[in-house]
């Protein structure tokens, strides 16, 4: 599942929590995008994958290791570490009990800040749902 | 992220220089970027393409290349100045044959031309040369 949360101050800026039960590895992501390893479509995936799954948060893992005595539940932590709206804290609340991985994305590339993001996202870390 | 030495605004454009023998196709784009045409996110690399081909400007004329030459017609009124490395590429596109054209990319069109706008990024095969590492303004 992939929730997208707008930027109350912007038209266009996102970020996304990532709710997964398994890391995608680099291959595979290169893979389902059909793209060259080493291209310039190749490394944009790459830093694309890297960007998710080195250098975003991993909120379970977050939690557990450095807030679960500050915070005493995980809708907590969530609601008031990252200011979350309430519908994205149930929802990810929810799903940490359902998955083995929920990440927050903040991307750095400009075309994954407006709509079209979303379902770029989907597209590699849920292809069946766009089936 | 390309660094610019001068005034930034909220908005911006950079150039690239593309060099091919015949004409620029979507096949041949595609497999200088090294994505498939049946890609999931081909579609970003089709409005990639589309970009360049809508802001391909005009062909260079290899009599007038130089270090300090403007960069051809396309920037009437900027003075620009060519790179070593971008001299060599027209040197050698002239003796091939190959032709050469300057375009630009602007940050105000859509975010995916923006993104390719503000990235930095130098690509070639035995087909196509892509630079879009140096602005030429």
């Amino acid at each position: 599942m992939i929730i997208t949360i707008k930027d109350p101050d912007s038209d266009f800026r996102r970020s996304y929590v990532i709710c997964l039960n398994y890391a995608i590895e680099e291959r595979t992501m290169l893979t389902r995008a059909k793209v060259k390893s080493g291209s310039y479509a190749g490394d944009l995936v790459a830093n694309l994958h890297s960007g998710i799954f080195h250098h975003s948060i991993e909120l379970k893992r977050d939690y557990s290791k450095y807030y679960s005595v500050e915070y005493g539940t995980f809708a907590e932590y969530a609601r008031r570490r990252f200011l979350f709206p309430p519908d994205v804290v149930n929802i990810i609340s929810t799903q940490s009990s359902q998955t083995t991985q929920i990440i927050y994305f903040r991307p750095s590339y400009w075309f994954l800040e407006d709509n079209y993001g979303y379902d770029f996202l989907v597209r590699l870390l849920e292809p069946r749902r766009t089936k | 992220m390309k660094i610019r030495a001068g005034f930034v605004s909220n908005s911006s454009s950079t150039s690239f220089l593309i060099i091919f023998k015949d004409d620029l196709n979507k096949r041949d784009f595609f497999e200088l970027m090294g994505i498939s045409l049946d890609s999931p996110i081909a579609d970003l690399f089709s409005e990639f393409y589309q970009s360049v081909l809508d802001n391909t400007y005009q062909e260079v004329d290899f009599k007038t290349i130089s270090k300090d030459t403007r960069p051809e017609t396309l920037f009437e009124t900027r003075r620009g100045h060519l790179s070593d490395r971008m001299l060599t590429k027209l040197q050698d596109a002239k003796n091939r044959g190959l032709k050469a054209y300057y375009g630009w990319l602007d940050s105000e069109t859509n975010p995916i031309q923006t993104f390719f706008c503000m990235d930095s990024f130098e690509v070639e095969n035995e087909k196509i040369y892509f630079n879009g590492l140096e602005c030429t303004w």
